[in-house]
């Protein structure tokens, strides 16, 4: 044999003139020669042998063409017998060698062929994608083909041997009569298994060999062949004798190896897969968060754009007032050098100014006729001399209120001369708590009065109110719940009482200092005719921001009074008074009131549900009794209570004050508020807006002075249009009003700036809690207390607007079974 | 009404009596409508937070719950800065503050450190209201005490503290300086009838208004203790020092040999010679007696629903002990020394509280020791107990002094009476 023998590849074809090339291309590039290349046509179609040649190059061709199919064996067998090499390899027409894959495995049979019946090489299976002209598109590479030693017994029940990674010697083909021609399938296995009966196959561990996967549809893939179960047992059955226990069993651990080898990579990966799931979760929840962002962002641009466009729309706005003003300017301008207005100019400067000097009461004179001139140029002279009449009855009356201010001493030491009176101290008490006892034991450290007696009247306590009053010595009588009124209730107490002086205290109050109710006997024991006093309210040290400005606004805002007055006045002085000036003198205050026995058994107060100190203080005054307001005395008195509190009771107490003080009512027609529906619907609207400021004060987290607090409330006030204001804001509001409303269509009513019948009297309220709250630096500390202020605020302004129009529509016969239900909701128990 | 309170110290880094004393009758003074500022002097305030004043001294301006606060101090703090009262540079820049700010009123709660402040006030019309909230103007320590922890019963214009507590001899001209404010503030102010009587028998006879402190009783709660009483719980709270008697109680305490007692103490320990060592070791030996932490004013309540009497053992002058009304105001019993300004009108010895006398130390072991034995003692105190005065009430009548100084018609004579 030569140093290099020849080696004859047999290529089996049909059907694939393109892919053979590649096949072809393969063997012309092997690194060994001398090659020949056996082509079998299995009856396909004609191919370019001249091509092929050509493609071949020095390796020599022996071209077979068999005119019909006859099976993969048969062309085998028909390739065998044409080869004129000893060694023979195989090769489909759509598989390729390596370059070195001849050279490798000739190099070690040569020397081995004695003790082999062949050599086998591994394969790298690629998966390839071709277009219509035959040219690769896509490749990939998926990895060893079953890189297996050699084992007979394994090779019994499992094909692992690639025909074209095999060279095998011609003469042992020869020997054993090649192909099985009976075998359409698997007839390279039998061929294997018939070749290794004496001497094994050796097996050279390197890839050499490419298995070509192209096609689902057109490539043979054995395992989808229906026949493959049947090939298979008939492999089996012709090899039967072969199959020994021991080759069995040598199979069986084999496959369990295999499948060991199997999970130890799947267990090696599955934390891998599980960690990769765990990112991908991790990632998907990443994304969806950016879409949220995304989305946010989305809306806070066009929150931008929209407030850009907002601001585009002031700015114009404001170009457009400074042009208003230039154009305003320019025709003062021309106006002030018109003849006419020098005239005039030269008249207010010099003529008016020496005629009816400022400050002067011919000033004032003047300043009123031409205000009267004014009116009756637009309302007629007739209903002018009626307001000028009536308006001179008040002013007169007013002037002619006799208040005697004068400076209490401060009394710092509790041994005072004794006053020589009994006092009866009258307390209401309903379920009292804790605090009662604080009220009972400064009271009963009272000095410098000879006795002093604690009448409780209590409605149905159902705690210690009445245990504790009694071990302070008090005398307790009980009446029903139902039966409670705040003027008849005192009224029947007063019955048991045996006092020179009545106190009618709140069960809540605690005077200052233990000399308050001797102080208070000292002044009316000094004047006779003083039939009655009250003290100022001190807020608690828990008040919150709302209860002290309540007390502030009411001493400073309404009353006005000086630390103690005395007033005194004739019945006709007192009618001519204006309501509010009325209630200014006339207020007597039953959180702690002290009255003559005598005059009050005269008196008494009216069985009135509230007001009924107001009431006794106006009768006292209209038949020329003295009331004291004595302020340099206090008790300490406050609530905390939620919005909807003060909603009730300024509905309440507005509906007394005009029936009390025969206030006039507004006329709300007129305002565009003709039905309580209406009045309703605007009184929500109004809350929307006013809670819809709050929420723009809430989410404005910076620091600010108290001052520019109240400036952004205002504008807001005033921006908010009325599609932004919105609803819920505070939950005692919001339950009161959704049992206002009767129908959920009437929140959504909006109204026009044309009825802004409630925004300047939340204005004024403002107004007055901004003086308040400038004494606090900063209340951002406060900012709870701060928010539920302007809802109490709202509400007091809603309470007594609904009770306003109550009383209207009571003027003018319109109760109706709205306005009904709606007092039954508002006069619940405050 | 402005009203500019003057404290020598403010939170957020001073936290005693007389501290909580101006916030609270700050924030009353809010509630009543008035306009409140405190002005104090920034000794733990860091630096940095300052900004110079054209006269050399510096400030800072921030608020404390809601109270705005400037806080004035010098570049350099002087090392004598807790003894003298007149500074110059503070009359001056207060008067540069009265330039660009009006106040109503100037309300003193302590004159250390500040107190000169008043000349500015006086040239600016200003009145001014001084509370004593202890000795201070008359002894620099301000309780009346040597070094060696004895009293002192006078300071003999400033001689006494020359010869017996080593001081410079310019105490002689701070005394006079003090007396001088003493006699020029419009009206004095004194929590305790007991401070007016220390006052009076200096010499200092000018008329000081008694009006007493008020408790804040927003914050307390019923003191309900539900447990046994195997144990009675004895409990000092305040800052924990000699010169406040707590030595004292422990050599007390220690004395009492009973299982059934306990003693807590509450509050921050201050640097005295040889009374750390002492509390360390009283701690060691007597594992009846349990060192407790500073506490906040929040704590209150826990902490008082676990004592049964609170003790004030001061065995220096006590101008008044808010400790005291706060106890008894929680209904919990007091046993106090009789150098605490606020026991002698708050307690009945064996009515509603115990009082025992300084120069009888064994006197607090006997009463421990009776009330170790009869416990039932604790509940019949208790029951006598009337609750203290209120913050609102000493607000009130602060507001009337400060009514009355302002009415311009009222005789206010030369005694200072109202």
């Amino acid at each position: 044999m030569s140093q290099n023998p020849l080696v004859s590849i047999i290529v089996r074809t049909k059907d694939r003139p393109k892919l053979i090339k590649r096949a072809l291309q393969s063997i012309a590039s092997q690194t060994y020669r001398p090659i020949e290349t056996v082509i079998v046509n299995d009856g396909g179609c004609d191919i370019d042998v001249n091509e092929i040649k050509t493609i071949l190059g020095d390796v020599g061709l022996n071209y077979v063409r068999l005119e019909q199919n006859t099976g993969r064996a048969h062309a085998g067998n028909v390739g065998i017998s044409h080869a004129q090499g000893d060694f023979i390899g195989f090769l489909d027409d759509d598989d390729e060698f390596c370059p070195e894959h001849i050279s490798e495995l000739i190099g070690f049979l040569m020397n081995k062929k004695a003790d082999y019946a062949g050599i086998y090489s591994d394969s790298i299976i690629i998966n390839r994608e071709y277009n219509s002209e035959g040219n690769i598109i896509n490749e990939t590479d998926k990895g060893l083909f079953r890189s297996w030693d050699f084992s007979s017994d394994i090779l019994l029940f499992e094909n692992y041997i690639p025909l074209h990674c095999s060279i095998l010697l011609k003469s042992d083909l020869e020997e054993i009569g090649g192909f099985d021609e009976s075998f359409e399938l698997f007839e390279d296995w039998d061929l294997f298994i018939r070749i290794t009966e004496k001497n094994p196959l050796y097996h050279v561990a390197r890839a050499t060999t490419k298995y070509i996967h192209w096609s689902k549809t057109e490539q043979i893939a054995f395992s989808d062949m229906p026949e493959a179960q049947d090939y298979y047992l008939k492999i089996l059955s012709k090899h039967l004798k072969r199959i020994s226990p021991h080759a069995i069993y040598r199979y069986f651990l084999f496959k369990q190896e295999e499948l060991r080898v199997k999970q130890s990579f799947i267990e090696a990966n599955l934390s891998q897969v599980l960690e990769c799931e765990r990112l991908r979760d991790k990632l998907k929840a990443k994304e969806d968060l950016v879409m949220a962002k995304l989305e946010t962002i989305q809306h806070l641009r066009a929150e931008v754009q929209k407030r850009n466009t907002a601001l585009e729309a002031k700015q114009s706005e404001v170009e457009w007032l400074k042009e208003e003003i230039r154009v305003k300017r320019e025709f003062i301008k021309e106006l002030q050098s018109s003849l006419g207005w020098r005239v005039l100019y030269f008249y207010r400067t010099t003529i008016k100014k020496r005629l009816f000097p400022l400050g002067t009461r011919r000033e004032t004179w003047y300043s009123m006729f031409l205000k009267v001139m004014h009116t009756a140029s637009i309302f007629g002279v007739r209903y002018t001399m009626k307001k000028i009449f009536t308006k001179t009855k008040g002013i007169v009356a007013a002037r002619k209120i006799e208040r005697e201010s004068f400076h209490m001493p401060i009394v710092l030491s509790e041994n005072v001369p004794l006053i020589d009176r009994m006092v009866s101290v009258v307390i209401p008490t309903k379920n009292a708590g804790r605090e009662f006892k604080n009220t009972l034991e400064q009271i009963r450290s009272q000095r410098g009065i000879r006795e002093i007696e604690l009448i409780i009247i209590d409605s149905g306590s159902n705690d210690d109110t009445l245990a504790l009053s009694k071990s302070y010595g008090a005398q307790v009588m009980s009446i029903q719940p139902e039966a409670f009124n705040h003027g008849g209730t005192r009224n029947t107490a007063s019955e048991m009482a045996r006092g020179d002086y009545l106190i009618f205290l709140s069960q809540d109050v605690i005077p200052v200092s233990k000399t308050c109710i001797h102080d208070i006997l000292g002044v009316m024991e000094g004047d006779g005719k003083i039939a009655a006093a009250t003290i100022k309210q001190i807020p608690r040290s828990d008040a919150d921001l709302f209860a002290c400005w309540q007390l502030w606004n009411h001493y400073n805002k309404f009353l006005c009074l000086p630390d103690n007055s005395i007033v005194e006045m004739s019945q006709q002085d007192l009618a001519a008074l204006s309501p509010t000036e009325k209630r200014r003198v006339g207020q007597l205050d039953n959180i702690f009131s002290c009255i003559r026995r005598d005059i009050f058994d005269t008196f008494r107060f009216q069985s009135l549900s509230y007001g009924e100190d107001l009431d006794l203080g106006l009768r006292l005054l209209e038949k020329g009794h003295k009331l004291a307001f004595l302020f340099s005395l206090g008790a300490i008195h406050s609530h905390n209570r939620n919005p909807a509190y003060f909603f009730r009771r300024s509905y309440i107490d507005w509906k007394t004050l005009i029936s009390l003080l025969k206030y006039k009512p507004k006329a709300w027609d007129t305002v565009g508020i003709p039905t309580a529906d209406t009045l309703f619907q605007y009184v929500y609207w109004f809350y929307c807006k006013v809670n819809t400021v709050i929420r723009e004060y809430q989410d404005n987290e910076s620091a600010q002075s108290v001052h520019s607090v109240f400036e952004g409330i205002r504008q807001s006030l005033k921006d908010i249009d009325w599609y932004r204001a919105q609803a819920p804001g505070e939950k005692s509001i919001d339950d009161l009003l959704s049992r206002i409303m009767r129908t959920e269509d009437m929140r959504y009513v909006r109204f026009d700036g044309s009825r802004e019948v409630l925004i300047n009297q939340y204005l004024y309220l403002i107004d007055s809690f901004e003086e308040f709250l400038l004494g606090y630096a900063d209340i951002s500390g406060y900012k709870e207390e701060f928010i539920s202020a302007l809802y109490k605020l709202f509400a007091v302004i809603a309470g007594s607007t609904i009770g306003d129009f109550s009383a209207y529509a009571a003027e003018n016969n319109q109760i109706d079974g709205t306005l009904v239900s709606v007092h039954d909701i508002l006069g619940e128990s405050v | 009404m402005k009203i500019l309170y003057v404290v020598h110290d403010f939170f957020p880094h001073f936290y005693g009596g007389t501290e909580r004393y101006v916030l609270n009758l700050s924030k009353q003074m809010q509630r009543m409508g008035h306009t409140v500022t405190v002005l104090t002097y920034g000794l733990m305030e860091p630096i940095e937070n300052f900004v110079p004043d054209p006269g050399g001294m510096l400030s800072y301006h921030y608020v404390y719950e809601g109270i705005p606060v400037l806080s004035i101090r010098h570049r350099t703090i002087p090392s004598d800065i807790g003894f003298v009262l007149e500074y110059r540079e503070v009359i001056q820049l207060i008067e540069r503050v009265f330039m660009r700010e009006t106040f109503d009123i100037m309300h003193i709660a302590h004159p250390m450190r500040i107190g000169s402040c008043y000349e500015a006030a006086k040239a600016a019309n200003i009145p001014v209201v001084l509370t004593l909230t202890d000795f201070w103007l008359l002894c620099p320590r301000g309780r009346f005490f040597k070094p060696d922890y004895s009293l002192c019963n006078s300071p003999e214009r400033g001689q006494k503290c020359i010869r017996d507590c080593g001081v410079e001899p310019s105490i002689l001209k701070r005394y006079e300086y003090a007396q001088k404010l003493f006699e020029s503030v419009d009206v004095l102010i004194s929590p305790s009838q007991f401070l007016i009587e220390i006052f009076k028998a200096n010499g200092w006879t000018r008329h000081i208004s008694h009006v007493q402190h008020g408790v804040d009783y927003r914050y307390v709660k019923p003191a309900l203790r539900a447990r046994e009483m195997d144990q009675i719980v004895f409990s000092y709270t305040g800052v924990v020092g000699k010169f406040k008697g707590v030595d004292l109680l422990l050599s007390a305490f220690h004395q009492v040999e009973s299982e059934n007692i306990r003693l807590k103490i509450y509050g921050n320990i201050v640097f005295e010679v040889g009374f750390q060592s002492d509390l360390s070791r009283a701690l060691e030996e007597d594992k009846r007696i349990h060192l407790m932490s500073r506490y906040s004013h929040n704590e209150l309540p826990r902490i008082m629903s676990e004592l049964d009497m609170v003790v004030v053992p001061s065995t220096t002058l006590e101008s008044y002990g808010l400790v005291v009304i706060e106890s008894l105001a929680y209904g919990v019993p007091v046993i106090a020394s009789d150098i605490v300004g606020s026991a002698y009108e708050f307690i009945e010895h064996g009515k509603n509280g115990l009082i025992f006398s300084v120069k009888n130390p064994s006197e607090l072991a006997d009463i421990i020791r009776q009330i170790s034995k009869d416990p039932s003692l604790i509940q019949s105190l208790r029951a006598n107990i009337s609750p203290p005065p209120r913050l609102e009430e000493e607000a009130f009548i602060v507001e009337r002094v400060y009514k009355s100084v302002l009415h311009r018609s009222q005789q206010v004579n030369a005694n200072g009476e109202l």
